[in-house]
């Protein structure tokens, strides 16, 4: 693959191959290829292997780990900031660099080759390299990044939104067991445009195609012996919101774009507390409780 | 109670009007930290809104009664309480 253009959730991301060796995509980023070339919203450009000089520790303005070991860190680089990737599967081996300017819209990547098939090639979005990219597109836009499952049923978008094991997958099972769509069962972008708010998949592991739908509710689900719905508040509606969404707290301005974004969304639509026996009654019981507004 | 140094400390948190309250996220590098988030009443807003360097107790005091149509004793008492919660809360 040469050049290729992708449209996730809306955004266009121009990948421009500089390096002599076929671009890559996971698996899960090909049905997000795109036709269009025109006015993508950042480009990318891609190189083989990682220079010295890029290399070198600094001082991290943020770090994630993973089973304590360094994932990535991002430091300041000449005006903008570097990102060093490490390979989740080999710690304290670099996978890619990027750098980028303040504003995210130029990516300059450099990624260690790699081998499938008997052929080498680059795969610059390489996780979590490509989440990144996508949270980057978020700060600098009326978008978030939330762990969250989503479905759509023809006439309302719901999300479930909270931490690992309070019940997201479980929900859009649910869901689709009674014929809705799944938009995504883990991790959203929402985004507020003129349609008003739009939930969309992102690339997973897996492959699936781009999906979107409307969003009218939000829900925060807990285990329960039985099904309750509460609404919540503004001010700890925001505050449960933003522990669930996915956010760098190194930049005060990112954390500011995420108040601003949840207190309008929470100001326009509803959120509720639901408490969750897992099985088909909870939809009845959800729609119910809507109906009576 | 040292306000100024209360003040200085403003910086390090987000701060988000929403209704009457005011949500509070601290600026630091763990995403794990952005469960550590608080929220102050209508009271609390005002006192925020005024934490800046040279501000006085008497000043915020006097604020409050004027605001909230409270006695001087109770909302000194108020603002004691509260200024005693947010320093906790900035050198958390």
């Amino acid at each position: 693959m040469a050049d290729c253009t992708l449209r996730i959730a809306d955004f266009l991301i121009r990948l421009e191959n500089r390096s002599g060796l076929p671009l890559a995509l996971e698996g899960g980023y090909v049905p997000f290829i795109a036709d269009s070339v025109d006015g993508p919203d950042i480009h990318v450009l891609c190189n083989a292997d990682i220079p010295d000089y890029l290399r070198p520790d600094a001082v991290a303005l943020y770090t994630a780990n993973q089973d304590g070991h360094l994932l990535w860190d991002i430091s300041e680089w000449k005006g903008g900031l570097r990102f060093r990737v490490f390979m989740p599967e080999a710690p304290f081996t670099l996978q890619q660099v990027a750098l980028t300017d303040s504003g995210f819209q130029l990516w300059e990547v450099y990624s260690e080759a790699i081998t499938e098939g008997g052929e080498q090639g680059i795969c610059p979005l390489a996780y979590p390299l490509g989440p990144l990219l996508l949270y980057s597109l978020t700060v600098q836009n009326e978008a978030i990044m939330i762990h969250a499952s989503g479905v759509f049923d023809g006439n309302r978008g719901r999300i479930f939104s909270g931490f690992s094991g309070v019940g997201k997958s479980t929900m859009a099972g649910i869901w689709k067991h009674q014929g809705a769509r799944v938009i995504n069962d883990d991790r959203l972008i929402i985004r507020n445009g003129a349609d008003g708010y739009v939930i969309h998949n992102t690339p997973m592991f897996y492959a699936d195609e781009p999906k979107q739908a409307p969003l009218h509710a939000v829900f925060l689900p807990f285990h329960s012996p039985q099904n309750t719905m509460a609404r919540l508040k503004g001010s700890e509606a925001v505050s449960r919101l933003m522990a669930y969404c996915i956010q760098h707290g190194y930049e005060k301005t990112f954390i500011e774009h995420h108040l601003h974004f949840l207190s309008d969304m929470c100001g326009q639509l509803p959120v509720h507390h639901l408490g969750v026996v897992p099985n088909d009654e909870v939809i009845d019981f959800i729609r119910e409780h809507e109906s009576r507004g | 109670m040292e306000l100024n140094r209360l003040a200085a400390l403003k910086p390090n948190f987000a701060a988000r009007k929403v209704g009457d309250e005011l949500v509070l996220v601290p600026v630091k590098g763990s995403v794990a930290d952005m469960d550590e988030m608080f929220t102050l009443n209508d009271v609390g807003s005002l006192v925020w809104d005024r934490l800046e360097a040279g501000v006085t107790t008497s000043s915020l005091v006097a604020a409050i009664v004027s605001e909230f149509d409270v006695k001087e004793e109770t909302a000194r008492a108020d603002l004691h309480g509260f200024l005693e919660q947010l320093s906790g809360l900035l050198n958390g």
